[in-house]
């Protein structure tokens, strides 16, 4: 049984079909890599184990965070600012 | 129609107010109802199998699924909620009004995935996925088969 390689630009493989499915153009292979097939790259018929770094979402400020910073600020440009 | 059977009882989503029906076999196809019948007949209309994830349990970034649309009157799409979920949805895309679809539904969260069928293929977008915000989640909504329907 084969495999049609769906690839992105950069070679990563997006996701796999069975030859029978597969486009006139397709990418085919024997055998496909274990686990999560996004991500490796194919090139030059090999494949290359390399992961999608995963990006931490930014940790947003809570309200808490958002008035001691006012707070901060003022005591700051009014030169009330308690030394500890 | 034949292989009629009762349907299964279906998942309620609180959040849509609606009814996701599970799809148990991929042979049958369940009507809004919750009724489900060959998928291969319906009603005089000829279904065909034109894709197949070979992989549905890895991630499915944005990406388009190349087929000739050409000879179908409608695409059904069937997804997966989250890898290995019982919860199949089943999206079915007239092609007379190519407006994009989305395939979701609820579990611990809200998940979703947009996809648009042209006449050379689906163009499927970012998957998402909602809890308490928004993030982009390549294994929701991956799309496990294509079909083709036509007269």
């Amino acid at each position: 049984m084969k495999y049609a390689l769906n690839l992105s630009n950069e070679n990563r493989i997006l996701s796999a079909t069975f030859e029978k499915y597969a486009p006139s153009d397709a990418v085919l292979v024997d055998v496909l890599p274990d686990g999560n097939i996004a991500d490796y790259l194919y090139i030059n018929g090999e494949y290359v184990y390399e992961p999608i770094p995963v990006v931490e979402p930014e940790e947003k400020p809570s309200q808490l965070d958002i008035v001691e910073a006012q707070i901060t600020y003022t005591a700051m440009m009014t030169g009330t600012l308690l030394e500890e | 129609m034949s292989n009629f059977v009762k349907p299964q009882s279906p998942i309620y989503n609180k959040a849509t107010d609606t009814y996701i029906y599970p799809l148990t076999t991929s042979d049958q196809v369940i009507m809004p109802d919750g009724t489900r019948f060959d998928a291969k007949n319906i009603g005089g209309m000829k279904m065909e199998l034109l894709w197949e994830n070979a992989t549905p349990t890895s991630e499915f970034a944005a990406q388009k699924i190349s087929l000739d649309l050409n000879p179908y009157k409608f695409v059904l799409i069937e997804s997966n909620l989250k890898p290995g979920s019982t919860q199949i949805t089943n999206n079915l895309v007239s092609k007379d009004d190519f407006r994009q679809t989305v395939l979701g539904g609820f579990s611990d969260g809200g998940y979703y995935r947009l996809a648009q069928a042209y006449n050379t293929g689906i163009q499927f977008g970012n998957g998402y996925k909602y809890t308490t915000s928004e993030s982009a989640n390549a294994s929701s909504c991956v799309p496990l088969k294509i079909y083709g329907i036509k007269e």
